[in-house]
């Protein structure tokens, strides 16, 4: 249900405020990035308690923002526990995004000008070439992501095109320079930002969270690095 | 550190200021943003670059401009977040973006396969270092969030108590 990337600790919370609020007694959960269980006993004599593994992880804020929302509003009882439930699987499914062309725009964008800034040298010639290679890597991603289920190759591949095209711009433009190209356009796939919360979850107490987290994002970074270093070493930028 | 002399001039400021915006803007699109904070996330990443950016350019050093950075980040997000009464995630995720030591990290890889390993690890490093530093300067800010709600708690108390 919460698989959009929030920190554990709010899904935790979140959870048990709901549990709470339907009134329930004692809410014990449980959550992991892979999975969640639920205990809840409402005083009598049974314990009910369901595990759900998340299956699909990926950051989409805007699932985060709408649960939160419900939850809200669940809490203020301006809905109840079945218009919770109705709205939830609702969001769950259709969540509201941007058109994917967007997506790929703002990836793009954001290679372009992460260059600029990373670099703190304003070189227009590559500017526009570290947008467009991001923003290819970045559909490229998305793309493979959908066609195979092997953790990791998605990225491996995206990495491998990025180094590929970049090298090729620096053949085709000589004033161009493939490290500052690809510094750019790695950004829309780089796991800063995993890692970042890692961290995050590890400060606060959750260590499973947190270790898995820092597994995956040194796991992508690893891709990362690999596809762009291959690409190097056979071509030789 | 004190004592320091920044120089810069308009053009680099406008620069910056107007490439972290979008930058963050547009790593916002790429995780789905709800439509209505866009650009308060934009504000969030370029308070967090600006003030980076003017520690680095006053040697302040790596590791203080970054914590820094992610404080602020940290601040404006937890702020913007009670004003506009949605999760802090929405804002500093997309706001922590410009901070993130990309191009270190590339130049790990880079070193690595020219077979440059000490250089590599030192870039290694200095890529950890940054990255807790911004943990760490993003968990301070964490901090003034707690003690921003204790305050608000007292403050509601007092005015029922007031009725």
């Amino acid at each position: 249900m919460l698989a959009g990337g929030s920190e554990m600790y709010r899904v935790e919370d979140t959870m048990r405020r709901i549990a709470v609020n339907a009134g329930i007694k004692e809410v014990n959960v449980f959550a992991m990035p892979t999975g969640l269980f639920v205990s809840l006993d409402d005083g009598e004599c049974s314990t009910v308690t369901e595990l759900e593994t998340v299956k699909k992880r990926a950051i989409n804020l805007e699932l985060v923002d709408q649960v939160n929302e419900f939850s809200r509003e669940f809490a203020d009882k301006r809905i109840d526990l079945e218009e919770l439930e109705e709205k939830l699987t609702e969001v769950e499914e259709h969540t509201p995004s941007f058109p994917f062309w967007l997506q790929v725009i703002g990836a793009g964008i954001l290679s372009a000008t992460l260059m600029v800034l990373f670099l703190d040298v304003y070189d227009w010639v590559d500017f526009p070439v570290a947008g467009l290679i991001g923003a290819s890597g970045y559909w490229m991603d998305a793309w493979l992501k959908r066609h195979t289920k092997v953790r990791f190759l998605a990225e491996l591949i995206a990495a491998m095109e990025m180094g590929l095209v970049a090298i090729l711009v620096s053949w085709l433009v000589p004033a161009s320079n493939v490290n500052n190209i690809l510094i750019g356009a790695l950004m829309t796939l780089v796991p800063g930002l995993a890692m970042t919360n890692a961290l995050r979850d590890l400060f606060m107490g959750d260590w499973v969270s947190g270790i898995v987290r820092m597994c995956e994002a040194v796991m992508t970074a690893i891709a990362l690095g690999g596809g762009v270093g291959i690409m190097i070493r056979f071509l030789g930028a | 550190m004190l004592g320091m002399q920044v120089s810069f001039n308009f053009w680099d400021v406008l620069i910056n200021l107007v490439f972290s915006y979008i930058a963050t803007v547009g790593f916002a699109l790429t995780v789905n943003i709800p439509h209505r904070v866009i650009h308060w996330s934009g504000i969030c990443g370029c308070a967090g670059w600006m003030v980076y950016w003017l520690l680095a350019r006053a040697e302040a050093g790596r590791m203080l401009s970054n914590a820094f950075g992610a404080f602020a980040v940290g601040l404006v997000a937890v702020v913007l977040a009670k004003w506009k009464k949605c999760p802090v995630t929405l804002f500093s995720v997309p706001g922590l973006v410009p901070l993130v030591p990309g191009a270190p990290a590339y130049m790990v890889v880079r070193r690595l396969i020219d077979g440059e390993y000490l250089e590599a690890q030192q870039m290694m490093m200095r890529v950890a270092i940054v990255t807790v530093s911004i943990a760490l300067g993003f968990l301070l800010s964490t901090l003034f969030q707690e003690t921003l709600n204790k305050y608000l708690r007292r403050l509601k108390l007092r005015e029922k108590l007031k009725k």
